[in-house]
């Protein structure tokens, strides 16, 4: 053999040892959410939102806003918010959904009756790297404590409170509250994922 | 960031542009290399010359390692290359077909192509025949070849997935069996050179 072709070949074998060794080191594609930057993301305290900051959204009619309802289909179809999507916790990563949760256009907003499931769906959305997620603190149950049924503060509250007060009431009678007996108030149709535009099918060869 | 064209970072002109710049390249390098001459590929077959063995395990080699290293560290989207389904009837017989062209006119496809362009008769003679026969395919291929075409199906597989081994593990074998090879095929060309005057 020439001496070209030697070190061709040890070149060749550097490279396979190299990729061996990086492939037993890690199965995971380097632009995965590293375990170490989870840490910082879960300490994040941006990843909550308030039912009034919700209701003042809905109220709006924020075309920005995604809703995403994670309990059980028959849940949904008793009681959900207007124009929310159905994704049981257990479909949230099925590639159907994708679209509904992993862009930048819509501010999504993960729900089930209290802000659990919530929080796992956004901890595996964020682990796969999805942006613009959030959960709704306190989830529904929360939602008909504070805006579809808010207490009176005590006359002593600060004003702000009182203006709060003043806010969800307001927002307890749009959203038909005050009489919330658990009746489908999802007349809106479920809003449809903003598509987005999928990578063309890889082409070439004689395929 | 690549592939280039499948994610629509460059658009069709400039993907044909790119294409025709290292077709020239190819053409040019296997010109150089003397692969335009038939004595060169049939020598795999007698066993006189093995550099078109250890090209191409050279290159699918090279592509390979490169290929699983730009993916690893974020260069190129791996599931969007152009990765073809596998039917193992007809590239069964496809590849016999292959290798007795290789082996009876001394081309393979392209090198075929450069050696027409470099005046060779039989290389002219050699693409007719090709042509003919994809025109023949072409337009026997519903009435004849379609159920042989789509036998033998097993849709998109990985050989290392198949074998239960990692894509890396299966990239090492490979390399170390060509480096092997590499020495193997050497000591034959030494010995039937020795034996016979083959001149190229």
């Amino acid at each position: 053999m020439k001496k070209f072709d030697v070190l061709y070949v040890g070149l060749l074998l550097i490279g396979a040892f190299w990729t061996f060794i990086v492939n037993s080191a890690s199965d995971e594609p380097i632009d995965r959410v590293q375990p170490c930057d989870l840490v910082d993301i879960v300490a994040q305290t941006d990843k909550y939102m308030t039912t009034d900051e919700l209701a003042r959204r809905l109220m709006s009619d924020d075309p920005t806003l995604a809703l995403i309802d994670l309990r059980s289909k028959n849940e949904y179809k008793k009681y959900s918010l207007e124009g929310a999507i159905n994704i049981p916790l257990e479909n949230i990563v099925d590639p159907e959904f994708e679209d509904a949760i992993n862009q930048d256009v819509q501010t999504v907003v993960f729900y089930s009756n209290s802000s659990d499931l919530a929080a796992k769906a956004w901890m595996l959305t964020k682990r796969l790297g999805y942006e613009n997620n959030y959960i709704l603190r306190g989830g529904l149950n929360h939602w008909v404590e504070t805006i579809l049924r808010p207490r009176e503060p005590k006359e002593t509250a600060s004003r702000s409170e009182f203006e709060r007060y003043n806010f969800r009431k307001a927002a307890s009678a749009y959203f038909g509250g005050g009489s919330a007996t658990g009746e489908a108030v999802a007349t809106k149709k479920p809003k449809v994922a903003i598509k987005r535009k999928k990578k063309s099918a890889a082409g070439g060869g004689c395929d | 960031m690549g592939p280039l064209f499948p994610l629509g970072t460059i658009g069709e002109e400039l993907n044909l542009l790119i294409g025709f710049i290292i077709g020239i390249g190819f053409g040019f390098l296997l010109e150089a290399a003397g692969f335009t001459n038939t004595r060169k590929l049939a020598g795999v077959f007698y066993g006189y010359d093995f550099v078109v063995l250890k090209v191409f395990f050279a290159a699918a080699i090279t592509a390979a390692i490169g290929l699983f290293l730009m993916n690893h560290y974020g260069l190129i989207d791996i599931n969007a290359v152009f990765y073809p389904k596998t039917f193992w009837i007809p590239t069964l017989i496809g590849g016999f077909i292959m290798a007795f062209g290789f082996l009876i006119g001394g081309f393979c496809p392209g090198t075929s192509i450069c050696a027409a362009v470099t005046g060779k008769i039989d290389a002219m003679i050699f693409v007719l025949g090709a042509i003919i026969g994809i025109f023949g395919y072409a337009f026997t291929y519903e009435s004849l070849w379609e159920d042989l075409r789509n036998s033998g199906k097993m849709g998109r597989v990985n050989i290392a997935e198949w074998m239960g081994i990692s894509d890396g593990l299966f990239i090492l074998l490979l390399t170390i069996v060509a480096a092997v090879a590499f020495f193997a095929v050497t000591l034959i060309q030494k010995k039937v050179t020795e034996k016979h005057d083959y001149q190229l």
